[in-house]
């Protein structure tokens, strides 16, 4: 009976999750993308220090919502990916997100939006993907 | 007396070392417009001549650094060093301040998947400091140092070659490398620590000198700490000088 309700649980979660938004796969690790957020794929982040530069310029960005991850941006170094966490009503320039992130020392490779909810887009600097 | 002034002479002409490593750290600040200043107090001395055989007195160097950095692009940046001397031989106690060292290092950086690297050349001078009651303390001085470096996740790595040329004294070649590892980081609170292992090498006129030892630096935040401990593994010239004992460095940083 309990295991039962325990699976139930996990079913509703995963098509919950599927509804809300999609994962993509950045060198290993999972990463959900809500429509909400953009994920920016960067090379040269190798330290925790070089990340509190990064944090330091993408907080400058408009439209953050500053109540998730920490003051809207997350980074993983290991990985080497931001997530810039955006305010429902507005969107963050993404042109700007990239050129502080080259201003910080570092290179965008690819971004990932979910503009919809329903479907992850890719774009590589310089072109799609 | 004469021949204590003498090995004094000696000591201050051959064992002012004009470390490679920029303020802070090699790659810190990265950041356009970031800027950073570091505190490092440095010592060596020991009671010992470099062919072993014991001296009557003990001979110590401290010296406290004050260390800034200015990035204008993460390729463009400027640094001072400015040194305050306190030099003990025996009874004898002399405190002075250095010449001011500016530095322009220069970097091309290449990010890979995986690591990010630069390539750097870094011209410097050492001004003399007017109000020094010696001159030969603080000399006028050229030098350049070329430079690479590699960081991934987990190691570190810089090699540095550099030429130090006086108005009056004998000019100096340095080679450094660092081999080091990242094993801790903590994406949350932006620390971690850096074990890295130290090869300073410098030869000047009749003088050969080559230090070796571990490197920790720790960072939490804004703020980086170095401490470094070298042993004299060379220690030989045409004088007979004091062996600089073991090099003690620690330095706090920090950076905005």
């Amino acid at each position: 009976m309990k295991y039962n309700f325990i699976k139930k649980i996990l079913v509703i979660s995963f098509l919950f999750g599927f509804l809300i938004g999609q994962s993509i796969d950045l060198k290993g690790q999972k990463i959900d993308i809500s429509q909400n957020e953009v994920v920016l794929e960067i090379s040269g982040l190798v330290c925790s220090f070089c990340a509190m530069g990064l944090q330091n310029k993408l907080s400058k960005l408009d439209h953050l919502d500053k109540s998730k991850y920490n003051k809207g941006i997350f980074i993983d170094v290991k990985h080497q990916y931001a997530i810039i966490a955006e305010s429902e009503n507005e969107n963050i320039d993404i042109d700007e997100a990239v050129k502080l992130t080259t201003k910080a020392g570092y290179d965008v490779k690819i971004i990932y939006t979910n503009p919809d909810g329903d479907k992850i887009i890719a774009k590589k600097i310089g072109g799609e993907k | 007396m004469a021949r204590v002034k003498t090995v004094l002479l000696i000591i201050l002409t051959q064992s002012s070392i004009i470390i490679a490593h920029q303020p802070i750290m090699d790659m810190a600040p990265r950041w356009n417009g970031g800027y950073g200043i570091q505190l490092r107090y440095e010592r060596f001395g020991s009671d010992k001549f470099i062919n072993g055989s014991n001296s009557l007195n003990r001979f110590l160097h401290e010296t406290m650094w004050l260390e800034g950095v200015f990035t204008w692009t993460r390729s463009k940046r400027i640094t001072f060093k400015l040194p305050f001397h306190q030099i003990k031989n025996g009874n004898e106690i002399d405190n002075y301040i250095g010449g001011l060292i500016l530095a322009l290092p220069l970097k091309k950086y290449r990010n890979f998947n995986q690591h990010t690297q630069n390539f750097g050349i870094t011209p410097q001078l050492q001004l003399p400091n007017i109000n020094s009651k010696i001159s030969d303390k603080s000399q006028f001085g050229g030098g350049l140092s070329v430079s690479y470096s590699s960081e991934s996740f987990l190691f570190y790595q810089l090699f540095d070659i550099y030429v130090w040329n006086y108005s009056d004294k004998d000019p100096l070649l340095g080679f450094d490398v660092n081999l080091g590892i990242h094993p801790y980081h903590n994406n949350s609170s932006n620390s971690g620590f850096f074990a890295i292992w130290d090869v300073t090498a410098k030869w000047t006129q009749g003088s050969t000198t080559i230090l070796s030892g571990p490197v920790l630096m720790p960072y939490y935040q804004n703020i980086m700490a170095r401490l470094e401990i070298k042993y004299p593994l060379i220690e030989n010239g045409e004088y007979s000088q004091f062996s600089r004992g073991l090099t003690i460095n620690a330095g706090i940083g920090f950076v905005f």
